[in-house]
């Protein structure tokens, strides 16, 4: 006998997608972020070939605590974290780029515009480029103006 | 001839699985249960039964089957497991840490679950079973599950090739006796 095949009906519900709506965007990432991180370390455990419990050997915790780790609710403290990567060999916190963010910090800082019809001719240059003093002087006024002197 | 489909008393309830596309997506299809009499889905109910008392806990539920639906499928270690008999695939979702709000599921693998209903466990009682709404919807989720079983087995459901979809015949009468 050949089953007849019937599809199930859509439903979308409007209380639901109501209350979506009035969610925080910002809490609704936190929420999510943290059922990814479980993914992570779940795959990470799985990839080293650790049940829960060698997992819970492993890092010396009762099975329990690693149960919540994985439930994706839990808020970790960066500690945690690190040792939780060293043993599985991954990276849960990148720390690695917080000099990359500065420099491109500074460098969307300090784009100016040279206006050349009000340039300094009785400063000699100092460098190669005849604009280089008025250039640093401008940049060093910029830099003064906003603040930056911390990205320096 | 055997015939596995109950059928209709006076007194039973008409349901429909019925696929939520609020949730349902590329890593998980999400489904429900809506009671035709009412055209209410249990999870619906679930909602407005506790909103108004756990108006967190079920945002941040909500925020969970999104995550199911469209980022990381339905990985067994989200749910507790064994909340019902042997084998039949009933659990509940963990939600906010210290939360006591228990929505029951029937979860098939990664790529599929059905959401039922689920009520506050107490920290007063130590097992669902000293709560009647709690029971109700896990028996209720059992039941259910059973049937399911019963009808694949028949060949009156199946689920498609890549796990996503239940089709065939997806009405159910329930009788709690």
């Amino acid at each position: 006998m050949t089953m007849k095949t019937k599809k199930a009906e859509l439903y979308n519900s409007n209380l639901i997608n109501e209350l979506l709506e009035s969610i925080d965007p910002e809490e609704a990432k936190r929420i999510e972020e943290r059922m990814l991180l479980a993914t992570k370390i779940d795959d990470s455990m799985k990839a080293k070939g650790l049940n829960k419990s060698q997992f819970a050997e492993l890092m010396g915790k009762k099975n329990s605590v690693i149960t919540k780790w994985l439930s994706g609710t839990h808020n970790f403290n960066s500690d945690t974290l690190f040792d939780i990567g060293r043993k599985l060999g991954v990276k849960l916190i990148n720390i690695d780029t917080v000099e990359n963010c500065q420099s491109e910090i500074f460098k969307a800082e300090i784009t100016i515009s040279v206006d050349t019809t009000n340039m300094d001719k009785t400063q000699p240059p100092t460098h190669a480029n005849p604009l280089s003093h008025y250039y640093n002087t401008q940049i060093n006024e910029h830099i003064n103006n906003n603040n930056l002197s911390n990205y320096c | 001839m055997k015939f596995i489909i109950t059928f209709a008393k006076h007194n039973q309830m008409k349901y429909r699985i019925v696929k939520l596309t609020n949730f349902s997506g590329k890593e998980a299809s999400v489904y429900t249960i809506k009671d035709l009499s009412t055209n209410e889905t249990l999870f619906d109910q679930f909602i407005k039964n506790n909103l108004s008392s756990s108006s967190r806990e079920i945002k941040n539920i909500l925020i969970r089957l999104q995550t199911i639906g469209n980022e990381t499928g339905a990985r067994e270690h989200f749910f507790k497991i064994k909340e019902g008999t042997l084998g039949d695939g009933v659990c509940a979702l963990y939600d906010k840490p210290k939360s006591k709000l228990r929505l029951y599921c029937i979860r098939y693998g990664m790529n599929l679950i059905i959401l039922g209903n689920g009520a506050p466990k107490s920290k007063q009682i130590r097992t669902f079973q000293d709560d009647d709404k709690l029971t109700e919807a896990n028996y209720f989720l059992r039941r259910l599950s059973k049937e399911i079983k019963d009808r694949t087995t028949a060949g009156e459901i199946c689920f498609t090739n890549d796990g996503m979809d239940l089709e065939g015949n997806l009405n159910f009468y329930d009788d709690e006796n």
